[in-house]
């Protein structure tokens, strides 16, 4: 299926988010929409799936003029979106979400899955309720779907940690392209796409700025200036200051001073062994799991949403394991969950978003400039935000509430380069302030980066990392990861 | 038709296009199938006519009182749904506050004892759905549907056996002249307009109209209070004490279904009486109030102002209800609920969502 986009122009209010973007899309392609957080990729895949409708100029779908797309029509036509944060049914399994949208009924559908997964190689629990996933599952889970479903064009948004952690959803894409489907992929993460596509669409302030076809591997940094129009830092991807003055091993023990949180013989599942693991003060400190392998568990369980099985959370000295969510966070602890819809209603005003964290009206631009948000008015609503602007919020948020301890899950997901470098930094200024963090993270290179002490959650439960070793070879933390 | 598209819009309307599309909407389904029913069923044309443009309504102090009353309870609705709770109770919840308005005068307790009697009757009783569907996800609309029959139910069996006041009909005894409020004497030039309605209910609903909107979009309580019918999950992440909000929440909505009880019980005929048709002693008025004034809750939850229109021009369809006689009132009173409802629909679907219908000729 050919696709192409000419000169789409779209407004939110008085912002112009797309501004004459043209792109297009050939059979057996996988073509990268590279931007930053804001830039309009996200815009331009929901016009094209049709979620919104352009203000001006036309979508061709071979060859074939329209004004503006159908969800339902592009579904059939075999376009499917797959959304930073997938909209599916959460009380229901992956088996059930499948069967509503599957329109005959007369296969029986453990042996479509089965079939599809052998074929593809791609393993996902469709038994699982989505609620109990974590963002990568349900992203991995609705690209099956769609597979199954009969897409013909895959649209995927943000897929950044499943490109940088699933070697085996970045072959099932080249496969699948090799089939003569096509895939859009919308990504800030240079890194996560460039040795996959065949064509790199570079996107800023909403006009496509940059259409690269040929040496792509070899113009990271010309893509890099495209993207960024005031540069990032100094270390492209990440930059590399990040955890020089707390990371030497001697220089910690002046700065943190007693326990803040402590995990006591914590049992979150039944094939995880007993969690031991504890954050001091001002203290940067990170578990990192193979997505689904419990991590969406202890978050839960930290939050709770969930009580754990045995064990205790104790939060300075205090055994929280049996308090309600809202307890804890009147101890003075902010949780950043992984879906960050989960926390940030789409349906509220920014203004009221802030009003509901005690930030007044008079802060509010002060605060969002803390993280560079992109955003029109106090009174737009966050549903006009992109997914790393609402990132970017919250970390604002974080930054102007000033809890204790922050408890996060997949922090770090959905924000660019730029986004990357405020937030680490951001955490950073914030633990000189008294703020300590519990990073729960997916991908163990932005743990190393950053934290003070690593731990690995795998069955024989947290098990500490040397960091020293993890600095000289970082396969050591992988290594633990699987085994 | 090949396929239909919804999507709920992200701008909200503004007052005057909510207003001005409400109303068209309201006029051409509520009155215009009101009057076709009423011809349908062997009206002439001429007392229609004569039922319908007559002027007296719309300043007449029956009409006045009965936008208090919707008003007052569209707007305890309005709490209700801005928590994400669907009460579909309504008409329960009033009879077990003249409930306790009748115990209070059985017992001469006073007013004050009849409203804290009443406020906590309601909050207990609308908690039970309010709650089953926080914690345990399940149906408050299924639920408080149910619980108005078993509240009416109550109420039958109290006016017929336990505080019978009459024995040929199923009546209370009259409240107690103790338990009262303050109206407008029949010296002031007001009572032309107003009649006999109460003080304090013009007072608390012009309070609460202001104070709810304040509430809901400028403070945190009222951010709270919202982010429960988004999701309970949001809501205690965010740090919302979950427990606390739906008290408050109920608390705010008892009160006012008190006073829109104490408006209707009060200042009419001051008995509560159950009857098939009537169900509870609040005469003719009593079809579907819960139902109406949960409709206008829902169209006008971001801006409650909005529902004193709203209430205003259901208070005249009621009138319309009421110049019509004999079984036709029935039909009629059960009519103007299903269209009102029918009518808030589409005011919302046009309003506040995108509607694409795709049609492809078959060649």
């Amino acid at each position: 299926m050919e696709i192409k986009l000419d000169q789409i122009i779209k407004f939110f209010g008085s912002l112009k988010a797309l501004d004459n973007a043209s792109i297009y899309i050939r059979s057996g392609e996988i073509v990268g929409l590279l931007g930053e957080n804001g830039a309009g990729k996200t815009t331009l895949m929901n016009i094209l799936y049709g979620l919104y409708r352009p203000d001006k100029g036309a979508i061709f779908v071979d060859g074939v003029k329209k004004h503006y797309m159908d969800p339902l029509h592009s579904m059939k036509i075999g376009i499917y979106f797959i959304q930073q944060f997938p909209r599916l049914i959460d009380s229901m399994t992956g088996t059930e979400n499948l069967r509503l949208l599957l329109r005959e009924d007369k296969r029986n559908i453990p042996d479509l899955v089965k079939e599809y997964s052998a074929k593809y190689d791609l393993q996902v629990n469709f038994n699982k309720r989505v609620a109990e996933m974590t963002i990568l599952e349900r992203q991995k889970l609705y690209t099956l779907m769609s597979v199954i479903l009969g897409a013909r064009v895959l649209l995927l948004d943000e897929p950044n940690m499943l490109l940088t952690t699933d070697k085996s959803f970045r072959e099932f894409l080249r496969r699948y392209a090799r089939e003569g489907n096509s895939i859009l992929i919308s990504s800030h993460k240079i890194s996560a796409v460039i040795d996959l596509v065949d064509r790199i669409y570079v996107m800023r302030k909403g006009r496509v700025v940059a259409d690269i076809r040929e040496n792509i591997r070899e113009r990271y940094d010309e893509i890099l200036k495209l993207m960024f129009e005031y540069g990032v830092g100094r270390d492209k991807e990440y930059p590399e200051t990040l955890h020089s003055e707390y990371a030497t091993p001697g220089s910690r023990e002046n700065i943190f001073e007693k326990r803040i949180l402590e995990l006591k013989d914590l049992v979150i599942r039944e094939d995880i062994k007993k969690i031991n693991a504890s954050v001091n003060n001002r203290e940067i400190v990170s578990i990192i799991s193979i997505a689904g392998k419990g991590d969406k568990e202890l978050f839960d369980v930290l939050v709770g949403f969930k009580k754990g099985i045995r064990g205790k959370i104790l939060y300075k000295s205090v055994d929280i394991s049996s308090e309600p969510p809202y307890r804890r966070v009147a101890h003075g602890i902010f949780f950043v969950p992984d879906n960050k819809l989960d926390l940030i209603s789409p349906r509220y005003k920014i203004r009221e978003i802030m009003g509901l964290w005690g930030i007044r009206n008079s802060e509010i631009s002060k605060c969002l400039s803390e993280t560079s948000v992109m955003y029109r008015s106090p009174e737009a609503n966050v549903s006009e935000l992109s997914g790393g602007n609402i990132s970017r919020m919250i970390l604002a948020i974080v930054a102007c509430n000033r809890p204790n301890l922050v408890i996060a899950h997949n922090i770090f997901s959905g924000l660019d380069l730029l986004g990357y470098e405020i937030a680490t930094r951001l955490i950073k200024r914030l633990r000189m302030h008294g703020v300590s963090f519990l990073l729960i993270l997916n991908d163990y290179e932005e743990a190393l980066r950053i934290s003070d002490r690593i731990y690995v959650l795998n069955e024989r439960g947290a098990v500490e990392i040397n960091l020293n070793e993890a600095y000289k070879d970082p396969s050591v933390i992988w290594r633990e990861m699987v085994s | 038709m090949n396929s239909i598209y919804v999507r709920r819009k992200s701008d909200e309307p503004s007052t005057v296009k909510i207003i001005i599309i409400s109303l068209v909407i309201f006029t051409i389904i509520v009155f215009l199938g009101v009057f076709s029913l009423m011809l349908l069923s062997g009206y002439e044309l001429k007392d229609l006519i004569n039922i319908f443009f007559d002027y007296r309504n719309l300043l007449s102090p029956i009409t006045i009182r009965y936008s208090i009353v919707i008003a007052l309870l569209s707007l305890a609705f309005l709490i209700n749904v801005a928590g994400g709770f669907i009460n579909l109770g309504g008409e329960g919840l009033i009879a077990l506050s003249m409930l306790a308005f009748l115990i209070a005068s059985v017992y001469n307790l006073g007013i004050f004892t009849a409203f804290v009697l009443s406020i906590l009757l309601l909050i207990l009783w609308a908690s039970i759905p309010y709650i089953s569907k926080v914690y345990l996800e399940s149906s408050d609309v299924l639920i408080s549907f149910l619980q108005n029959f078993i509240a009416l139910f109550i109420i039958n069996h109290i006016v017929t056996h336990v505080f019978r006041g009459e024995l040929a009909r199923p009546r209370s005894p009259p409240i107690d002249p103790s338990i009262n409020l303050h109206y407008i004497s029949q010296d002031n030039i007001l009572y032309n307009y107003l009649g006999r309605v109460s003080i304090e209910s013009i007072i608390v609903l012009l309070v609460a109209v202001v104070f709810l909107t304040y509430l809901l979009s400028r403070t945190k309580i009222g951010y709270s209070l919202r982010l429960l019918s988004y999701s309970t999950k949001t809501a205690s992440i965010s740090g919302v004490n979950i427990p606390r909000t739906i008290f408050l929440n109920l608390l705010m909505s008892a009160i006012l279904i008190s006073f829109a009880s104490a408006e209707l019980l009060l200042g009419g005929e001051r008995k509560i009486f159950y009857n098939e048709n009537a169900k509870i002693g609040i005469g003719s008025m009593s079809f579907g109030l819960g139902y109406v004034s949960l409709s206008i809750a829902i169209l006008s939850i971001r801006k409650p102002y909005i529902s004193l229109l709203y209430s205003y021009i259901l208070a005249l369809g009621y009138m319309m209800v009421f110049s019509s006689y004999g079984f036709y009132r029935l039909i009629l009173g059960v009519a103007i609920v299903g269209l009102s409802l029918l009518s808030v629909l589409l005011s919302e679907l046009l309003l506040r969502y995108e509607v694409r219908l795709n049609w492809r000729l078959k060649h």
